[in-house]
């Protein structure tokens, strides 16, 4: 079972951001998408769950076509591939454990009480439970992002995006966050979609990348495939080089 | 010439945008009452937030409009002995008009104005998004408690308002123009109909809709980061005035 993005084409006005992706993402893996900033990233894996729609190409979910899904329709494929925002997107007027207990409470026909333990058990998996009282305003980018984390896995997905988990964490935070994914992954055999241009992260827990440059994929492999590039753009972005043939 | 059509058309296109965007989703928030499906716990904190907490304000501004319309009525009282029709005066002018209108622009710059700076926030910082993601449906969550919240506190308010209205009066009829508070009563009493209460419920209610769809459109429509909240809260405020005049005048047409 996979996730397939059949020739994506998308534009914002004149800037045409994907021009013909196609990917295969395979059930089990952690697959990042890299890229510079701007190279539509998010754009692709927004597509996934119905938060943008393509201008053409189609998407296939373990074979079913959801390209013309409606919001409704895409609620109940929500329910199985969960998305963390770049900005955890807590919500500012609840409680972490009402953050996590939201979706709980409005998916599991849980009673109140019952859906806050629940939710006091997905913030022990990332231990957060001893902050459940506070409000997202009062921990730092690092907590929240576990908190966000959280409350994506409350509904068990099979499939999990992450878009940018790591950016703007300090080095302890993000290589937690890192290894919360790897463990999700191997414990639970969630599919992960990493949006990311943090090459620790992923170089630390990618099992397959995937390079997005000027609306295509400029290389798909492992880890290996990657640092041993002949390809002068791969090079310069897997370096971290200011000179180069990469576009600004 | 032609740079004046061309931002007049500009100005039209932009206008009727806004318009059908609006009917839109007050469709959509139409579809999601059949059948309501309303979360708990998002209402009773809309109800509290919109209602209990707008209290204050509005017994405050509704005091003082039964005040002055004492004031006003009590000039020609005094000069022509009238005594006995300044409680009508008072209630025909301020339950059915001077009231609801006041509250309502009160109400549409207190929750209106809050209302879309909080949806406007949500929508920037990509809450409503999450929320989207996380299987639940922005109008059923956010906006259908909110609306509902607004026109039922809203015509609640007014009737509360009105109490307050009626004390504002009474004293100043006693202690401003001279008028006993038995006078006043007997002629508020004797003159004053069911209908002129209702008439201004009525109005407070299509006016507690209006400030309630038009602050979560504009709230959900947000584009452009903290400058476009800022832009949508006034478009808001703006739209929500113009909304309650232009459905006092219809109202008070029809309901003569």
């Amino acid at each position: 079972m996979s996730i397939e993005f059949l020739d994506i084409h998308k534009a914002f006005g004149t800037n045409k951001v994907l021009d013909g992706v196609t990917l295969t993402v395979e059930k089990g893996q952690i697959v990042f998408i890299i890229g510079k900033s701007g190279a539509g990233k998010s754009v692709l894996v927004k597509h996934l769950v119905g938060l943008i729609q393509q201008d053409a190409g189609r998407i296939l979910f373990e074979g079913e076509d959801i390209t013309h899904y409606t919001e409704r329709e895409f609620f109940a494929l929500r329910k199985r591939c969960a998305m963390v925002f770049q900005h955890s997107t807590l919500f500012d007027s609840m409680t972490l454990l009402e953050n996590v207990a939201l979706p709980i409470r409005k998916h599991k026909g849980l009673s109140h009480g019952d859906s806050l333990a629940a939710a006091r058990d997905k913030l022990a998996l990332v231990q957060m439970h001893e902050m459940a009282a506070r409000f997202p305003a009062d921990i730092g980018d690092g907590l929240r992002k576990r908190v966000a984390i959280a409350r994506a896995l409350t509904l068990d997905p099979e499939y999990v995006v992450f878009d940018e988990p790591t950016t703007g964490l300090d080095p302890v935070s993000a290589v937690r966050v890192d290894r919360l994914i790897r463990q999700m992954s191997d414990d639970t055999g969630v599919t992960s979609i990493v949006v990311s241009h943090d090459l620790r992260s992923i170089f630390g827990i990618a099992d397959r990348i995937v390079m997005l440059y000027q609306g295509r994929i400029r290389l798909d492999g492992t880890p290996a495939d990657f640092r041993g590039s002949d390809d002068p753009v791969v090079h310069q972005f897997v370096n971290g080089l200011p000179e180069g043939p990469m576009e600004l | 010439m032609k740079a004046l059509f061309a931002r007049l058309g500009a100005v039209f296109f932009a206008l009727s945008e806004q318009v059908g965007g609006l009917a839109i989703f007050t469709g959509g928030v139409a579809r999601r009452l059949f059948p309501p499906r309303l979360d708990r716990f998002e209402t009773l904190r809309n109800f509290y937030k919109v209602g209990v907490k707008s209290l204050p304000i509005v017994a405050v501004t509704a005091a003082f409009a039964g005040a002055t319309a004492v004031i006003q009525s009590g000039m020609y009282v005094v000069k022509f002995r009238a005594y006995e029709v300044v409680g009508w005066a008072f209630g025909y002018a301020v339950f059915r008009e001077i009231g609801p209108l006041l509250i309502g622009l009160m109400f549409s710059g207190r929750v209106g104005a809050n209302n879309t700076a909080e949806l406007g926030t949500m929508t920037v910082t990509e809450q409503v998004d999450a929320l989207r993601a996380l299987a639940i449906d922005p109008i059923a969550y956010l906006v259908l408690p909110r609306v509902l919240a607004m026109v039922v506190m809203m015509t609640l308010l007014n009737a509360i308002g009105n109490l307050f209205a009626f004390f504002g009066g009474v004293l100043t009829a006693k202690y401003l123009v001279g008028v006993d508070h038995w006078v006043f009563w007997n002629s508020f009493i004797e003159y004053i109909r069911l209908a002129d209460f209702m008439n201004g419920m009525v109005k407070a209610t299509s006016f507690g809709l209006a400030i309630g769809l038009v602050s979560c459109y504009f709230g959900l429509a947000v584009r452009g980061g903290a400058t476009g909240v800022g832009r949508a809260v006034n478009a808001s405020v703006v739209a929500s005035a113009v909304g309650i005049f232009v459905l006092d005048y219809f109202m008070t047409y029809l309901l003569k």
